[in-house]
């Protein structure tokens, strides 16, 4: 599908000069089929790859990078994306690898000027040293399926299974939604192996035949020259771009249409946002499901900025209560009104995994209500706003997590990472603190020492820079002689919780 | 004049800035991101409106640019030449 639509743009000359460009590259559209056929070659000749290998593509904001995703998705090649392998990796110790894959893939040492048409010079595959064969495995290669990791907890990592054609379909489903033509010039300032920026970004814009200009490692002095120099229309942000942006720019700049995604922008930021730099939409989605729902473009600048959205066509949410005796995940009376957002449509994922391939149960049904169709619980609460239930909006998060710069870190992962690299700490509860700055509620690590050790919050917070990349930092370290523990052992979260509210 | 531009570089850097810097890490040459200084896309931003405040000067959208926010050094430059009036 990706295949025949890019090769149609380029027939019907609706992609016209259009291509992907960043700082150092720009490769038209036109030039793909004759890139991907020297591709093709390189793969088929490449010694000791399988016939049917499994990639492991670790995936940075460059055209090279851009163009191989293509590549692979338009072969129907099977492969995990990753960011770009840097010093942090939130896995677990036994092994890094998924043991499906055969093979690592990526790009490396592309300068100015480099010729594309060249692969040998810049794509570098190894063998995957976590691959394990196993025939008792379900296959999951040899059809073109994509996996995607989540920001799961390290103690339990999932990988989420998309088929080519499911993830192709929520894409165009995409396009339609946010109105991508040819005529479009988007701006890419958001990581591509993540769901937002490959599935509501990058592959709508190329499905559409857009101009697209990608950006890595986004900051306000990059987009700012970028903005410059490509004039772009369309700009896929997050709420802490937009508010980065709106703190350091003096000039308006009018774009067609604004994405923010991650976390819902509040209201007074969304406002002051739109009315400078132009029509800003909500867009609400998941690694699983793609793209769920987004403001409705026609809406007022009010009703889009309260997080007003629409699913898109096909995709069906329905709203469940989550029962009084849950597992800890609620903290008061009042949050166990807002019921769980459930999603359903044909493009979602087909499952998550565990590091061997196992499937790992993925839906729920609702037996009870006499709906036997497999629903996804998204782990966010929400609430309809008419009664004829087409439009909601996204009200909180269940369970123990946060949005740092648009991304969703779970506590257990902080906690996890802290435990083991910091060898004066016996355990660590991370708490969310209600009060807002430009990162987001304040990350609270309540910290217990082992017995004989001696170090300072400001001494773990030091060390916590250096073993964590700085969004998952905590804000605050606080060194508790004890941590309170529930009756079955687990860590009292509510009464730290109301610890770190009233005692800071 | 000239010191006292970079001493009040180094002071935001240290104590206004969320980036747990110390005065004998810094490099003036060095590049004011990860892969020097450690200033990330949020420390940018304050960095920028610290400066307008402690220098009393309005950075203009074309004077974001890579070429002055590459070290202190080059904001350094770019603060004395745009307080010269």
């Amino acid at each position: 599908m990706f295949r025949e639509k890019l090769e149609k743009n380029i027939q019907s000359g609706i992609a016209g000069e259009n291509g992907i460009s960043d700082e150092m590259f720009e490769v038209k559209y036109r030039h793909l089929p004759r890139l991907f056929s020297i591709y093709d070659d390189f793969f088929k000749n490449h010694p000791a790859l399988p016939s049917i290998p499994c990639f492991i593509y670790s995936c940075g904001n460059s055209v090279p990078e851009a163009v191989l995703l293509l590549w692979l998705l338009s072969r129907k090649k099977d492969f995990l994306l990753l960011p770009r392998f840097g010093k942090i990796q939130l896995w677990p110790e036994e092994g890094i690898f998924p043991e499906f894959c055969t093979h690592l893939l990526n790009i490396d040492h592309f300068i100015q000027g480099m010729n594309l048409e060249e692969p040998y010079r810049y794509i570098y595959m190894e063998p995957n040293p976590g691959y394990k064969e196993n025939s008792e495995r379900e296959p999951l290669t040899g059809v073109g399926n994509i996996f995607l990791k989540t920001s799961g907890s390290t103690a339990d990592p999932k990988l989420v299974m998309h088929s080519n054609p499911g993830l192709f379909g929520n894409i165009w489903a995409a396009v339609q939604r946010l109105g991508l033509t040819s005529q479009d010039r988007v701006m890419i300032p958001v990581p591509l192996y993540h769901m937002y920026g490959l599935g509501a970004g990058f592959l709508p814009s190329a499905a559409a035949g857009a101009s697209i200009h990608i950006i890595e490692h986004t900051n306000v002095i990059k987009y700012a020259d970028h903005e410059r120099k490509y004039k772009p229309s369309v700009s896929f942000m997050t709420p802490i771009l937009c508010d980065m942006i709106l703190k350091t720019r003096k000039t308006p700049y009018e774009y067609r249409l604004i994405v923010s995604a991650g976390d819902r922008i509040g209201k007074k930021l969304f406002e002051e946002f739109d009315y400078k730099f132009g029509k800003l939409v909500n867009l609400y989605g998941s690694t699983e499901l793609g793209v769920i729902a987004t403001s409705r473009q026609e809406d007022s600048r009010e009703v889009r900025s309260d997080g007003i959205i629409e699913p898109l066509n096909g995709v069906r949410i329905r709203l469940k209560s989550i029962p009084a005796a849950s597992e800890n995940d609620f903290t008061n009376d009042e949050e166990e009104m807002k019921p769980e957002i459930l999603c359903r449509h044909n493009y979602g994922l087909i499952s998550y995994l565990d590091r061997t391939g196992e499937k790992i149960n993925t839906f729920i049904t609702l037996e009870e209500t006499g709906d036997m169709n497999p629903w996804f619980p998204t782990k966010d609460m929400g609430r309809w706003i008419d009664a004829d239930e087409t439009i909601f909006k996204v009200i909180g998060r269940t369970g123990n997590s946060m949005n740092r710069n648009g991304i969703l870190v779970a506590f257990s992962e902080v906690e996890s990472v802290m435990e083991h690299q910091i060898p004066e700490l016996q355990s660590v509860v991370v708490v969310a603190r209600e009060e807002e700055d430009m990162r987001g509620k304040k990350m609270v690590a309540c910290c217990q020492l082992k017995p004989g050790s001696n170090i300072t919050g400001k001494d773990i917070r030091s060390k916590c820079f250096d073993i964590m990349q700085r969004y998952v930092v905590p804000d605050v370290i606080l060194v508790l002689n004890e941590l309170p523990k529930l009756p079955n052992g687990k860590h009292d979260r509510k009464r730290l919780e109301e610890h770190v509210k009233y005692s800071m | 004049m000239t010191e006292n531009v970079m001493e009040q570089l180094k002071e935001i850097l240290v104590n206004r800035l969320d980036i747990n810097l110390k005065y004998e890490d810094i490099d003036e040459n060095a590049s004011l991101y990860e892969d020097g200084l450690g200033l990330d896309s949020i420390a940018i931003v304050e960095l920028i409106v610290q400066m307008e405040k402690a220098f009393s000067i309005s950075i203009a959208d074309e004077e974001l640019k890579p070429e002055l926010f590459k070290s202190l050094t080059t904001l350094g430059e770019f603060i004395r030449e745009k307080t010269k009036n």
